[in-house]
């Protein structure tokens, strides 16, 4: 038997990459899949894609990493493989069901008294379509500019502007108007 | 390259998107980042296993029981087929005796070179009243594109009536 050893990953400074990006990543895979566990397979599926891919630069201070579009881009492609391929899925569809109806995962942490707000507001985030959803994900955690957003989601520029504009509409009509003043 | 939308938004919709940017994603759990430590860490090992490792190959029951049958009858096949070649390749002598059947002779007559006739040979006909093969051979050519045909008689077929039931 033949066996042949690769470099290892050198991942210098990936854990404090991750720390800083880890919960925007996270929040995007969450929202391109219908359960936590799929969420967390799917954005563990892209970091190690995104780290073998080489998608690196230089960030402010000089050191590398690995660029915060690609690696939305690569929870994007990580969550289409995994619908297509796990056959679990129906299960966990129906888990996700009480899941949710239980309010067992919560997208967003905040204090005591924001805690009704952020549901609130986490609630119709979650009502949206998902090409609103993903867009204000993308836009106001991803940090991602609309260039990086329609390159991302594989859209024109404009529509990716036009969708985050209906999206704050759609979501303003939803939430309580007094609360926005 | 100004990638925002130009388009100003109104007091309201700035206000919802000063709310969203307030909120704080929750953190990715700590398991996951065990996972991610563990498997970004690990040297990546791509076992390239050799055939000959995988243990002795399984063939299905089917194909061992057709292969006998089908070994009989490729060499059935190719015993028919050499013996098919053995015999004179006319036409219509395979269905006949191999033992009296024998080429056609040569025409009787004989055409000069200078004539311009060649030689032709039709298909061999078979009396069905016995094994003798009949020649059928002739020259065709000259001025006129004329045959000449040696006169040998052959026999002829007994026809009979038939009555359908």
């Amino acid at each position: 038997m033949k066996t042949t050893t690769e470099e290892p990953v050198q991942p210098a400074g990936w854990k404090n990459w991750f720390s800083n990006h880890g919960s925007r990543l996270l929040l995007f895979a969450r929202q391109q899949t219908r359960t936590s566990e799929d969420a967390e397979d799917v954005l563990q599926e892209a970091m190690l894609r995104l780290w073998r891919s080489g998608m690196i630069e230089m960030n402010e201070d000089g050191l590398t990493e690995p660029s915060l579009a690609a690696a939305f881009t690569h929870i994007r492609r990580s969550a289409i493989d995994q619908a297509r391929k796990n056959i679990r899925r129906a299960n966990r569809e129906a888990k996700a069901l009480d899941s949710d109806e239980n309010g067992a995962v919560v997208w967003f942490k905040d204090t005591l008294e924001e805690d009704e707000r952020s549901a609130q507001i986490e609630k119709a985030i979650q009502g949206l379509p998902d090409y609103y959803k993903e867009v204000i994900i993308l836009k106001i955690w991803g940090d991602l500019t609309f260039e990086q957003i329609a390159e991302t989601l594989d859209i024109p520029m404009n529509t990716a502007a036009s969708r985050y504009r209906y999206a704050l509409e759609k979501l303003r009509r939803t939430l309580t108007p007094a609360k926005l003043a | 390259m100004n990638a925002e939308p130009e388009q100003p938004m109104d007091l309201h919709l700035l206000q919802l998107e000063r709310e969203l940017f307030s909120l704080t994603p929750t953190e990715a759990p700590r398991r996951l980042t065990v996972r991610l430590e563990r498997q970004l860490t690990m040297p990546v090992v791509v076992n390239q296993v050799q055939r000959s490792a995988m243990g002795p190959s399984v063939v299905p029951f089917r194909w061992r029981r057709i292969a006998v049958p089908a070994a009989a009858a490729v060499a059935v096949v190719s015993v028919l087929h050499q013996i098919d070649h053995s015999r004179p390749t006319y036409p219509g002598l395979a269905q006949t005796n191999p033992g009296v059947a024998r080429p056609p002779a040569q025409p009787s007559i004989s055409v000069s070179a200078g004539t311009g006739y060649v030689l032709q040979t039709e298909p061999l006909y078979i009396s069905p009243a016995g094994w003798e093969p009949s020649p059928n051979q002739y020259y065709i050519g000259g001025e006129e594109d004329a045959g000449i045909r040696p006169s040998q008689l052959r026999r002829q077929g007994a026809v009979e009536s038939v009555v359908f039931h």
